[in-house]
């Protein structure tokens, strides 16, 4: 039996007025590859910053590891160490994740901040940046990176502190074809065995590859939760859910005229 | 490319429509940083300087320059700021286009009344109006753009020849608090991912306009897109906060720089305090 | 009114940087309690913002452009302490790496807009929208008027910086070592564009956001920034600071007077002359400096002596020590106020930050 990562029990949360997540209940265990999937607003952003206790619950009970995800909870420095050298968050948004002045100081943020000396701090930034393939950019500003760099900084700039956990906001948003393969061969392989990945995202293609089990949200409740390819072929569910789409196209020319069939929506708008 | 000046704001700068003249300062605010930066990489004399030595150095320099009573040792301190600069392989066609012109525009319209203004020695008398030039008065306008060139021409050294995040990493080991040169670095960061949202903005709404624009549709749509880069702004803060946060941020922002000096470093360190020490001493 | 390296002698720039560096102390003290909030991120956009800004030439009536500092906005969304830092911040990348305003010139442009601009700014926006509510169009109003009001008093500081420098700083021929305009002239030239173009930029850009603000980040302009009983309690908390400035900017002419240069009749003459005037119109943007100028600074020149009869003539010959001991005083003023400002209990006396 396998320690429990994540325990969520009936959780709600809002923004200001607007409702996010609605009584959700899930389990997710250590070493699990988890997808959640979503329409935009769904609230699967928000479900991973609670685990990333960037926010909490307004009602109901989460724990991380037991230890439950209060906001009064982490006002202590220890719990707030113990559970960010767990837990690592990639942003979907590079121009937030990326905020320091240098690809180096980017990836030595966080090992600074969790309070590593600083030669092992050059030796872990050395070791990440070569791993990562970005050597060649450490002395590099974030905003001469390409789209497809900065990703591959921001993951290393959060794996740098070997996380048990790893939460990725939409990976793949806003990447060319090549960087997103690229990416998602990645995370197939490099996270490794028994680090628990959490994905949230809406581009159905790479669910598959990098996740096993799959949540699907809706106006911030869970709809369906089992494994990715059960999830994957209920096509009446996606349809609900906003994730899939039917596209009626004609493929010019003869007889048959127009078909329809089902597209998902890849992109971020 | 070519208006990548150093210096003196915008205001009224050219006479292009005002959503053109926006659009060009923000490329050019871009590419100016981008040259900036490569030619920081490049090598050369001040180059190889340890940082905080260039700043410190620099610095004293520019103190000098103003602190000076002297034309001569002001000339004589133009032509130091050529030779660093030729020396770290800048050329002198750079300066003129990327400081000289500017500020001479800048600072001789400012003074040029100055000459006739300023009471004294008339040495000569403009045909026509009759109005005098006194010698005090040309001395003046000269002391005023003689400073400003010279001044500007070292300060665009230190950029030139210094990576922006080695000028953090130099006032961080010179003792400004992490917390100040966290947010300087920050902002500096945040400059250009605004800057980028703004031009985009402005670009879109470029090529939606038919008609030419009155004064009044432009200042609003102008207020517009301020409005909606105020926005992202403040989406901005609170999505960096987080990700700080989700990194261990506590409170207390931590550094990692590691400069060496060499013995040639404290040398130049060494002339350039001596120079503005020698003219404050020697003054009368 | 980024003022360039070379305009302002160092003497004059050591106390600016004097002048500010009690300021910047407070409130690096004030920012330190709040660093665990979003404050240093929230700071770096905001002066990130502030740059950006600078560069939109707003169209104005008349045909002429002009764009804003943002200072009041700054003020108003992260408070006048964190503003402080936040301006200052944007003006030292300015400087450094733009070139916009000196090295030298930094504290002195630190001081101008960054310190007197965003606290008139904030004073002004709090006297006005007092206990509005955050969506009221009261709001975008103050913000306005406060845009206006503070930059333009930070253009008088600056001008002000600029008159003194012939009147103490000539070399051997009489010639001026630094910006050669007296104060008459100075005064004029530098408010005659400020009164006008630029300030009108910061008033319609300071209400054009706070209506942003309001429609976008209501928060921002809420209990956040102002809890209802705020605006009389900054008033009367900042209010030693007020008067502190307020007395720094009487005595630093003093210290002229002291010195026992006439200021007022340099430029009376020159102001009387018409081809000097013309010039002096060119130079300000076409707007023929008012020939009535000097009489009205010399009635102050009055009001100015009348506190201190004895204190100018008798021990002061020399003007630089009168300059300098002026301002001296003056900062010494402001450092004490600050420090009592600094001392109260530092809930009561910062105002709210976003946490």
């Amino acid at each position: 039996m396998t320690a429990t990562a994540f325990q969520f029990d009936d959780v709600t949360f809002a923004y200001r007025t607007q409702r996010a997540l609605e009584g959700v209940s899930l389990t997710i265990r250590s070493g699990e590859r988890v997808a959640l999937l979503g329409a935009n607003g769904s609230g699967k952003s928000t479900l991973l910053r609670m685990m990333d206790a960037l926010c909490f619950p307004a009602s109901g009970t989460a724990t991380a590891f037991a230890a439950p995800l209060t906001e009064a909870a982490f006002q202590d420095d220890a719990t707030n160490y113990a559970f960010r050298r767990r837990v690592g968050l990639v942003f979907q948004n590079p121009d937030v994740q990326l905020f320091n002045p240098t690809v180096s100081d980017e990836l030595a943020f966080g090992p600074l901040q969790l309070g590593w000396e600083k030669p092992k701090v050059r030796d872990a930034v050395d070791t990440v940046s070569a791993r990562f393939g970005i050597a060649h950019l450490k002395d590099r500003p974030p905003h001469r990176l390409s789209g497809g760099e900065k990703k591959r900084v921001a993951l290393a700039s959060v794996l740098i502190t070997e996380p048990d956990v790893l939460l990725l906001d939409e990976p793949t948003a806003a990447l060319d074809p090549a960087s997103r393969a690229n990416l998602v061969g990645f995370l197939a392989r490099e996270p490794g065995a028994g680090r628990t990945v959490v994905t949230a995202t809406h581009d159905l293609d790479i669910v598959e590859d990098i996740a096993d089990r799959a949540i699907v949200l809706a106006e911030g409740r869970v709809v369906a939760d089992g494994p990715v390819l059960a999830v994957l072929h209920d096509v009446d569910l996606l349809r609900r859910t906003h994730l899939v789409f039917e596209h009626r196209h004609s493929h010019g020319g003869p007889p048959a005229g127009s078909h329809g069939h089902m597209h998902s929506s890849r992109q971020e708008g | 490319m070519a208006d990548q000046r150093y210096g003196i704001c915008g205001c009224g700068r050219g006479r292009r429509g005002a959503l053109d003249s926006l659009v060009l300062g923000l490329v050019n605010a871009e590419a100016y940083a981008l040259d900036a930066e490569a030619t920081a990489t490049r090598p050369g004399f001040l180059q190889s300087v340890d940082p905080r030595i260039k700043v410190l150095a620099l610095v004293a320099l520019i103190v000098a320059t103003t602190a000076t009573r002297s034309l001569v040792v002001l000339a004589a301190l133009f032509v130091a700021a050529v030779a660093l600069a030729l020396i770290s392989r800048i050329g002198p066609g750079r300066l003129a286009r990327q400081v000289w012109v500017g500020v001479l525009i800048f600072s001789g319209i400012i003074v040029l009344p100055a000459i006739f203004l300023v009471p004294g020695t008339p040495i000569v008398h403009l045909p026509v109006v009759g109005w005098a030039i006194t010698l005090q008065g040309l001395r003046s306008a000269a002391f005023v753009v003689g400073r400003a060139e010279t001044a500007a021409t070292l300060a665009l050294l230190i950029v030139l020849t210094t990576p922006w995040p080695h000028v953090l990493k130099a006032l961080a080991s010179l003792g400004v608090p992490a917390a100040a040169v966290a947010v300087l670095g920050m902002t500096y960061r945040y400059v250009f991912v605004l800057i980028e949202a703004a031009r985009h903005m402005m670009e879109a709404r470029r090529s939606r306009i038919v008609a030419p624009l009155d004064g009044r549709e432009r200042r609003r749509m102008l207020m517009t897109a301020i409005g909606m880069l105020l926005a992202k702004t403040f989406a901005l803060g609170s999505d960096v906060h987080a990700a700080m946060i989700a990194r261990g941020y506590r409170g207390e922002v931590r550094l990692l720089h590691d400069f060496h000096t060499r013995p040639p470093d404290w040398v130049f360190l060494a002339i350039a305090l001596a120079v503005p020490a020698l003219i404050l001493g020697l003054q009368p | 009114m980024h003022i360039p390296d070379g305009y302002l002698s160092p003497a004059t720039c050591a106390v600016a940087f004097a002048a500010a560096a009690p300021v910047w102390y407070v409130a690096s003290r004030k920012v330190k309690a709040k660093l665990h909030t979003k404050l240093v991120p929230l700071m770096a956009v905001v002066s990130a913002f502030s740059f950006v800004v600078m560069m939109f030439n707003l169209p104005l009536p008349g045909g002429t452009t002009g764009h804003a500092v943002g200072m009041g906005l700054a003020a108003i969304v992260l408070g006048p302490w964190a503003a402080v830092l936040s301006i200052s911040t944007a003006l030292l990348i300015q400087a450094v790496f733009f070139g916009d305003g000196g090295i030298t010139a930094y504290g002195a442009n630190a001081f101008n807009m960054a310190i007197v601009g965003t606290f008139v700014s904030y004073w002004v926006y709090v006297l006005i929208a007092g206990r509005s509510a955050p969506t009221s169009p009261v709001r975008a109003v103050a913000a306005g008027i406060s845009g206006y009001v503070g930059i333009n008093v930070a253009a008088f500081f600056a001008a002000l910086e600029f008159g003194i420098q012939p009147l103490l700083f000539v070399d051997a021929t009489g010639a001026p070592l630094y910006a050669p305009y007296p104060l008459a002239i100075a005064v004029p030239a530098m408010m005659a564009g400020h009164l006008t173009i630029a300030g009108l930029a910061e008033a319609a850009i300071g209400a054009g956001l706070v209506r942003a603000l309001q429609r976008y980040e209501p928060e921002l302009l809420g209990a956040g920034t102002l809890s209802p009983s705020a605006p009389t309690r900054v008033w009367w908390q900042t209010r030693a600071l007020w008067f502190g400035l307020a007395v720094f900017m009487i005595l630093s002419p003093i210290g002229l007077i002291a010195g026992g240069t006439a200021w007022g009749e340099w430029s009376v003459e020159d102001l009387a002359d018409p081809a000097a005037r013309q010039d002096i119109a060119r130079a300000s943007g076409n707007v023929v400096p008012p020939a009535t100028v000097p009489s009205g600074l010399k009635a102050l020149d009055g009001l100015w002596n009348a506190p201190f009869p004895d204190y100018a003539p008798t021990f002061l010959d020399n003007k630089s020590v009168g300059y300098v001991l002026s301002a001296v005083m003056g900062s010494g003023l402001v450092l004490l106020v600050f420090l009592v400002v600094g001392a109260l209990p530092g809930r009561r006396a910062s105002t709210r930050l976003p946490d």
